[in-house]
């Protein structure tokens, strides 16, 4: 019998390379191939908890046109679906859709009050550990059902979800509620305390814009803005509390480095003026001794020169009193948002995290689960004018 | 075609990218995720540490491969054969452990639940090719990844944003837990014992910068990449799977569009296509040694040995998980260790016996002269030793 020298044929590369692109081809279709038309692209989700306690997923989807071609604009639908799982949910919403649900175009999760009351961090969870949804995703809590700001007909933009998505993502980190995705939210989440934030959205009702494509309805029904300037608490599995809009600012002067936003005080004059925040930061230390946590902030402003137009417009340096106003004001709020958060039994300020990062093992009040009513808090505010 | 006698030949470069992407593919995926189970967060030092370990057994490794290549060194056969027995064993179990790895990335992240069998039957041909095809083979691939890497690299520092904290890191009170945890993954250690078989052809041009390079990234990549995923992720890291596609999408442009991770995710692949033929090459090296027909058939026979122990024996990420991290894992770990130092050793003795027997300019007989270095070539064909 003849031997085959198998060098010459593995030695011709374009074989090989051709046998290997045929494999490849096979596989394809093998393989469950789903094209975009068949694929109903979630931009916004919003999560509820029904009368039974099951999850009721919702989704806001883009109706894909002829082909996938768009002549201008979307069509969006929402499609709701419940379940035991999140994943079960899916499965029934890709049934009702009659296509499958994809979640890597979302960018909003808006959360439902109940879901949020009932403790159900399980959920976060398995959005977090799931590789369908991307972990930048925005979270916001609805003041009820969460369902209701997905279905709100909104005056600007096509949807909510492309709404608040707009809302959230402004580029800047301003001086005012802060906007949480799912991986920062599991961040502060872990930390001592098991405290994390997140901001809470309301439907406000408005005039009806000159023209609107969107998700289409009743033209009679109203239009909306969406508001975000509340900040939910959330601890130990519980929707702990609110913070308003001066509490949430002065959550932001401490979690976070700023570059945007206004400070308003009294000027000199006794009338009310604005500086603007160019850049902030907050470094935090904790003293062994006094059992205090340090918390620093440093924040470059610049005066708003439209303020003291009538009086000196190039008059523009703001006075020592003035300057101690500023401070007064950004220390009432930090302490306002601290105390108010603490008498409800949250660390918002990690100042648990802060201790034990500076001493381990060593912090007394380890494994204290009321280690917040020992501790006591400093606020330094250090103004730096350009 | 002459595959069987050159094609274990690298130049320094080669060998140093080769090392790179042993070393950091499968560490930068689903470790980080581990780690910070079991560590916490000192986890960072457990990567540290065990990277330290491995940078230790490059060296000893560049040692040996500078000199000669496993099976045209002066060993003794008996040595040859047990060397080759251990590193069979060890890789065919290693390979079988991140294959799944592979396929789980593929099967999650890459598609939408793909499954583990269709996804075998497009990475089996591509990872029997390129380890039959050999060293230098693998070694040109990686020059060409190298540029996909690059761009993805470029991508990320362009796109990428991240917000982080560096408190995630603290408080810095080393544990046991940092070296159980190391112990629990070794694994995922141990990389480099497959470049055993290639041997490193010395250029006119310095490879010291290369080496230096290397050493550097290898050490850095993994340390700076659990360093990213802890001060982004803290304690929620340990809910993160893929930390190299997490870490690596980019945000700027994700935070408009969803996850735009494509790149890194084929750079990734590449690598992981790379490492993994690698280690077959090795196995079927072994296998050769034994059964001496012709090499495609060593290569088939390890392939398929290892596409049947994933699919049948595996199966799953939990199951590999499982099987890596039981007592198997100090047999095959420890192999991967011993097995680089054990033939270092006696490629010294061997070399010290036969300049005391030949005094003359005979006694380096294994390592090959000098050549002058081709730019974007494989190493060369056909140069006899």
């Amino acid at each position: 019998m003849k031997k085959i020298d198998m060098s010459k044929i593995t030695g011709k590369k374009w074989l090989m390379i051709l046998i290997i692109i045929v494999l490849l081809i096979i596989y394809d279709g093998l393989a469950v191939q789903t094209s975009i038309v068949s694929r109903a692209v979630a931009v916004g989700i919003a999560i509820d908890l029904d009368d039974q306690n099951q999850i009721e997923l919702s989704a806001q989807v883009i109706l894909p046109r002829n082909g996938g071609q768009t002549q201008g604009g979307n069509d969006f639908a929402i499609f709701t679906a419940s379940g035991e799982t999140i994943q079960e949910c899916v499965a029934e919403m890709n049934t009702s859709i009659g296509a499958i649900a994809s979640f890597a175009h979302t960018t909003v999760i808006v959360l439902g009050k109940k879901m949020l009351d009932d403790g159900r961090t399980d959920i976060l969870r398995e959005m977090m550990a799931s590789p369908i949804v991307s972990d930048n995703v925005q979270l916001v809590c609805a003041e009820d059902k969460a369902k209701d700001i997905l279905t709100a007909k909104v005056s600007i933009n096509e949807v909510s979800s492309y709404h608040l998505q707009r809302l959230l993502q402004s580029g800047h980190n301003q001086s005012s509620v802060i906007p949480t995705n799912l991986k920062t939210f599991f961040m502060h989440y872990t930390h001592v305390g098991q405290t994390s934030y997140m901001p809470i959205v309301v439907r406000k009702e408005t005039d009806k814009p000159i023209s609107n494509g969107g998700q289409g309805g009743d033209d009679k029904e109203p239009y909306y803005l969406l508001d975000v300037s509340n900040t939910l608490v959330y601890t130990r599995d519980r929707y702990c509390c609110q913070l308003n809009r001066e509490q949430s600012r002065g959550l932001s002067y401490v979690l976070f480095a700023l570059d945007d936003g206004i400070l308003t005080y009294e000027d000199d004059r006794g009338k009310l003026s604005e500086a603007t925040l160019v850049r902030s930061r907050c470094d935090r230390t904790y003293n062994r001794d006094t059992r205090e946590v340090v918390l620093t902030i440093t924040m470059i402003i610049r005066n708003a020169q439209n303020s003291n137009l009538d009086h000196d417009a190039f008059d523009v340096a703001l006075s020592d009193t003035e300057r101690a106003r500023i401070e007064t004001n950004v220390r009432n709020d930090i302490l306002n948002c601290y105390e108010y958060a603490k008498s409800n039994g949250a660390d918002v300020f990690f100042l648990g995290e802060t201790a034990y990062g500076s001493l381990g093992k060593y912090w007394e009040y380890k494994d204290d689960p009321d280690y917040l009513q020992k501790m006591l808090l400093r606020v330094e505010i250090r103004l730096r004018s350009e | 075609m002459n595959t069987s006698q050159t094609s274990y030949q690298v130049y320094p470069r080669q060998f140093f990218l080769l090392a790179f992407i042993s070393a950091v593919c499968f560490k930068v995926v689903m470790l980080p995720q581990y780690l910070s189970v079991g560590a916490g967060r000192m986890a960072y030092l457990t990567m540290a540490w065990m990277m330290l370990i491995e940078l230790g057994m490059l060296g000893i490794v560049y040692g040996f491969v500078s000199r000669a290549s496993l099976f045209g060194s002066n060993l003794p056969d008996w040595l040859k054969a047990v060397l080759a027995l251990a590193i069979l064993a060890s890789s065919l179990f290693k390979g079988s452990i991140l294959c799944c790895e592979s396929l789980h990335y593929i099967c999650t992240a890459l598609f939408d639940n793909a499954t583990w069998s269709y996804a075998m039957l497009a990475l089996l041909p591509c990872l029997f090719y390129l380890s039959y095809k050999g060293g230098n083979i693998l070694a040109r691939t990686s020059e060409i990844l190298f540029w996909f890497l690059a761009a993805a690299f470029l991508f990320n520092v362009m796109f990428a944003h991240a917000e982080g904290s560096l408190s995630n890191l603290s408080p810095f009170q080393p544990d046991a837990s940092v070296w159980t945890t190391a112990d629990r993954h070794l694994i995922w250690f141990g990389d480099f014992t497959p470049l055993l078989f290639l041997q490193v052809v010395p250029t006119k041009k310095k490879s010291r910068v290369y080496g230096i390079l290397t050493v550097l990234a290898t050490l850095i990549c993994p340390v700076l990449l659990m360093l990213a995923f802890q001060t982004i992720y803290g304690g929620g890291g340990v809910l993160v799977s893929n930390a190299f596609s997490k870490l690596s999408i980019f945000n700027k442009i994700s935070f408009l569009l969803g996850t735009v991770d494509f790149p890194t995710v084929c750079a990734w692949l590449m690598m992981a296509t790379i490492k993994l033929s690698l280690i077959l090459y090795g196995a079927a090296q072994c296998l050769h040694y034994f059964v001496r027909k012709h090499a495609i058939v060593s290569s088939i026979l390890v392939t398929l040995a290892m596409g049947a122990i994933v699919l049948i024996a595996l199966g799953s990420i939990g199951n590999a998980y499982r099987v890596a991290t039981t007592w198997i894992r100090y047999l095959f770990g420890l192999l991967e260790y011993a097995v680089p130092m054990i033939a270092y050793t006696a490629l010294r003795i061997c070399n010290r016996k036969s300049d005391a027997r030949l005094p003359i300019a005979l006694n380096d007989a294994p390592r090959p002269k000098a050549l002058p270095e081709r730019s974007g070539s494989a190493a060369p064909q056909g140069e006899s030793l």
